[in-house]
């Protein structure tokens, strides 16, 4: 019962010992500030505002944003390039028509749309390049048809893509008359014809890109090559008409003129048949 | 901002701070905000020594004490528009003060830069830190004294935060209980138990100075 060591917990003995080691650190000697406290103090003060520390949480936040960040423009880039990919553009019809073998295998195709500038997505390309003059004996099978950004990757039009591209409730020409399916043995461009197909005319394979039509390459011997057309060449304008987005020629063009962006310079070539 | 634009003060001009005079706390913050920087210092002047002690006993460290006193007056300065009377302005400076110890400590420990004892304490800093006991023998009776305060800062500097805070204040600033409850944002039972608390430990580590 009285046997308490000095450890007990008698409120008397822990309030003793608390009074303790209040004097304890009541006896320690005090510090003061330096002589050039207050000096230093305004030299703070007149450098401005202090810096409040960086958040702990930026810099996680920037390595979660960084690679979001990548990809994002990395999923973007692919979506524009499959959006604007030149295999449903303008380049399918030309792939059409630069198969040497294939206008003659080619089917008639029977429900064949009117061609004329409000049918923008469908586009009728006469086969002229490979059939520079065709009799006039078989007047509705001399038409081969591509339709633009509905039928990706089809090298070779075929009757029944030709027939499930079109609307079969479209109205059929009750006549065609020998002039009117054949092609014309020019270079002229249609009113209503992609912008890639008069470049793929006169022999300049183009691709749409950020800077507009780019000359990818440019066919040897062909018009174009010989006018001095190069690859890299971003191309403005094709006689006189303005080349700025994917779409169609406005009026129709020969190919006589083109305008082309060369080292930052704009040059126009005289293209000679 | 010039801090000591005005050294003389007409008497005139009512706003300005009187060296003579004994203004309040609150007086002084008001004619600072009127653009008296010569009451700022005054300010200054009635607190750095408090506050250097304060910061020293708490971090054991003067460097570092100095330091965040006079951070601790820059940020009073460019806060005094947020400070409200309602509050005794050592209270306010204190608490402030303190939330940069806090910080600092904090800092330090993420830093890796702590002592050896260090790696005794738990991370949140809830329970007690082993302290290793001080077994040297003081070699001159001269040294008795500078020893023994060294080793009773490294015994306070190793107590938890929570009460590390209120003994310093109590035991060493002399600071009341309701301030310092105020200051640590406690009640005022809390605040007594922690005070009781963090003398009960120091007495452990310190039996041989009792």
């Amino acid at each position: 019962m009285g046997n308490q060591t000095p450890q007990s917990k008698d409120p008397m003995t822990v309030e003793h010992g608390e009074a303790q080691i209040s004097r304890l650190l009541a006896s320690l000697p005090r510090v003061d500030a330096p002589g050039d406290f207050n000096f230093r103090v305004k030299a703070r003060i007149a450098e401005g505002r202090p810096s409040e520390a960086p958040s702990r949480w930026f810099p996680l936040a920037a390595r979660a944003a960084l690679p979001v960040a990548a990809i994002a423009l990395i999923g973007g880039y692919f979506g524009i390039t499959a959006i604007y990919s030149p295999d449903e553009g303008p380049a399918q019809a030309v792939v059409v028509d630069s198969a040497p073998a294939q206008p003659e295998i080619r089917q008639p195709v029977q429900s064949l749309p009117p061609v004329g500038p409000q049918q923008d997505e469908v586009a009728a390309v006469v086969s002229e390049a490979e059939t520079p003059v065709r009799p006039v004996q078989e007047p509705q099978t001399v038409r081969s048809v591509a339709v633009r950004n509905t039928v990706p990757k089809a090298p070779v039009s075929t009757p029944a893509a030709d027939e499930a591209s079109f609307d079969v409730s479209a109205p059929i020409p009750k006549t065609l008359s020998p002039d009117e399916a054949t092609p014309k043995p020019s270079a002229t461009v249609r009113q209503g014809d992609p912008a890639g197909e008069v470049l793929k005319r006169i022999g300049i394979n183009a691709l749409f890109g950020e800077s507009g039509w780019k000359a990818e390459s440019v066919s040897p011997d062909t018009a174009a090559a010989k006018a001095g057309v190069r690859a890299g060449d971003v191309i403005q304008s094709v006689d006189e008409q303005p080349l700025s987005d994917l779409g169609s020629v406005a009026k129709p063009a020969k190919g006589k003129k083109v305008t082309v962006l060369r080292d930052g310079r704009s040059v126009e070539i005289v293209i000679e048949p | 901002m010039a801090f000591d634009k005005r050294q003389s003060v007409g008497v005139e001009d009512s706003q300005t701070y009187m060296p003579d005079e004994k203004l309040s706390d609150h007086a002084l913050i008001e004619a600072t905000r009127n653009g008296d920087e010569t009451a700022f210092e005054e300010i200054v002047s009635r607190y750095r020594n408090s506050l250097t002690n304060y910061l020293y006993r708490f971090l054991n460290d003067y460097e570092e004490a100095v330091d965040l006193a006079q951070e601790t007056f820059v940020r009073v300065y460019f806060a005094l528009d947020r400070y409200h009377t309602q509050y005794a302005f050592s209270t306010y400076i204190y608490r402030i003060a303190t939330n940069l110890a806090i910080s600092e400590i904090r800092r330090r420990k993420r830093r890796r830069l702590l002592s050896l004892t260090g790696l005794f304490q738990a991370e949140d800093d809830s329970s007690v830190e082993f302290q290793p006991p001080d077994d040297r023998i003081l070699p001159d009776a001269e040294l008795v004294q500078d020893e023994r305060s060294e080793v009773i800062g490294r015994a306070i500097a190793a107590l938890p935060e929570k009460y590390r805070i209120p003994v310093v204040l109590r035991d060493i600033e002399g600071r009341s209980y309701d301030e310092i409850a105020e200051i640590m944002e406690l009640g005022l039972g809390t605040t007594k138990s922690r005070i009781s608390r963090g003398r009960g430990l120091l007495k452990e580590k310190l039996q041989h100075y009792l």
